[in-house]
């Protein structure tokens, strides 16, 4: 490019031996590349930012083989790390609420019972009692689906008609009722509730447990 | 729809209660033939329930397996901080007597309110509180017209309703009029018989039950139709009072499922029968 401006041979000199790729300095020195016209081609030279460090070193080829060990040994490691973490996460963590308490703990033997042998008769009496249990468990739950499938089948029969006499109200039937979900019922109760009842006041004493 | 956890409450040994299947299987069946040629006037008539207040009293079997798991739990059990207390009191008590009141510390401890003492105590206090009886005055007058009979019961709602001259004891009943769908015809229905202040809940839109009757013939003739289709619905009753309008309704009885059988008229009791739960 000096070469195409016709710059003297001292300029052309100074373009050849200040090669942008190469500095041996802490400053480069740069060429600018523009083609920009020119009287006084100093306009041209720069000097960059200090580098304050070495220049760059050499970059020296690694044995493959070498890195693909390195690369083994790392994910060897990760791998051992995740199943450790893992071990952590299967095993179960202790429930205060589930285990006895320390002072409990402490007096067991004081506190267990004196352990009573049952005699045959009450082992085969509570044996029976068992027995009678399950049969009227199942009774009920006999008895419970025999009434949900006759209330179903009432249902599906006021459809069906419902459908023959007019379609319009049998799709207004169809519909979706959201009123109906969440459905709320406080259920029986062992004694009914006492008109006027006005409850005596006690203490509440809030035990929750803050971890924080 | 997603009525996921209705069908999970009411599934019992793989038997599903969805109003999606109902809906989707009513749909894809074909339309049964039409029945008898002339139109049909339609009618909606409410069940209105009162639900159970008490839970019904344990049976014999129940009480006795109730006994015996109470007897497991306390065998397997360790002796709670009450019971420690009271063992304590007794040595107490003991050493005071073999020492002959000399030792003043154990005349102090045994001076302190003991663990059998407070039991005492607590037991005063329960004593000191009446519950409601299950039982109750209604039930003795057998009142059926009283919402407070048969606490652990389900009461229907029956009404002597005013049909042209006459009267009949039916589920409150309405003519259902164009324009409305079935579902606001029954709450107009529970509204004009009963009155406005009524709280009852409906279940759902669908109807839960069908009955059909013919008019005698001069009602056929006078009104242009062959007889009544009448799709019930259900309710529950929330609160509210009660009030029947006395130009529709001559009397009213709140009744269990078996006492309806003494009401109503034995086809229209099978309908009715068929939709309600009956093991109380």
């Amino acid at each position: 490019m000096a070469l195409s401006l016709g710059l003297s041979t001292v300029q052309r000199l100074a373009a050849n031996v200040l090669d942008m790729s190469l500095s041996r300095s802490l400053c480069a020195l740069t060429i600018s590349t523009r083609k920009d016209i020119s009287t006084s081609s100093a306009a041209a030279i720069a000097v960059s930012h200090p580098l304050c460090a070495e220049p760059l070193k050499k970059k020296k080829r690694i044995d493959p083989a070498v890195v693909r060990a390195r690369e083994e040994r790392r994910r060897r490691k990760l791998e051992k790390a995740i199943r450790r973490l893992e071990k952590s996460s299967r095993q179960l963590k202790p429930l205060a609420e589930m285990e006895l308490p320390r002072e409990v703990r402490a007096e067991l033997s004081e506190r267990r019972r004196p352990a009573r042998p049952l005699t045959t008769e009450e082992a085969n009496e509570r044996f029976d009692l068992m027995k009678e249990w399950t049969r009227h468990r199942r009774e009920q739950h006999v008895a419970d689906v025999a009434v949900l499938r006759r209330i179903q089948e009432s249902r599906a029969k006021a459809l069906r008609e419902l459908r023959a006499e007019s379609f319009q109200l049998y799709c207004a039937a169809i519909e979706e009722d959201p009123d109906l979900v969440p459905w709320a019922h406080s259920g029986p109760t062992l004694t009914p509730p006492i008109d006027g009842y006005d409850a005596p006041d006690g203490d509440y004493v809030d035990t929750t447990r803050r971890w924080e | 729809m997603r009525l996921t956890w209705c069908s999970r409450r009411l599934l019992l040994g793989g038997f599903q209660f969805s109003c999606r299947t109902l809906s989707q299987a009513a749909r894809a069946e074909p339309a049964p033939p039409a029945g008898q040629a002339g139109p049909w006037h339609l009618y909606t008539a409410v069940c209105l329930q009162r639900l159970p207040v008490v839970a019904p009293p344990l049976s014999d079997t129940e009480r006795r397996f109730a006994a015996l798991l109470r007897q497991l739990e306390f065998e397997r059990s360790l002796k709670s901080s009450h019971e420690i207390r009271h063992e304590m009191d007794i040595a107490t008590a003991e050493a005071l007597r073999a020492s002959e009141g000399d030792d003043p510390d154990l005349a102090e401890a045994a001076s302190l309110q003991t663990a059998a003492d407070f039991e005492d105590a607590c037991a005063e206090e329960l004593a000191g509180f009446e519950p409601a009886p299950t039982i109750t005055e209604a039930d003795r007058a057998g009142d059926q017209r009283s919402l407070q009979r048969r606490l652990s019961s389900r009461l229907v709602l029956v009404v002597q309703q005013r049909l042209g001259a006459g009267t009949s004891w039916m589920l409150p009943q309405g003519r259902h009029q164009d324009g409305a769908t079935l579902r606001q015809t029954a709450e107009q229905t529970l509204q004009a018989m009963v009155g406005p202040n009524v709280n009852a809940q409906f279940l759902g839109n669908a109807p839960w039950g069908f009955y059909k009757y013919k008019y005698p013939k001069p009602l056929q003739q006078e009104s242009g139709a062959v007889g009544g289709k009448v799709f019930f619905y259900k309710a529950v009753l929330r609160g509210g009072s009660v009030e029947p309008v006395a130009d529709r309704v001559a009397d009213h009885r709140w009744l269990t499922a078996a006492e309806l059988g003494g009401q109503l008229r034995s086809r229209y009791r099978r309908a009715v029968h068929r939709l309600l739960i009956d093991h109380d």
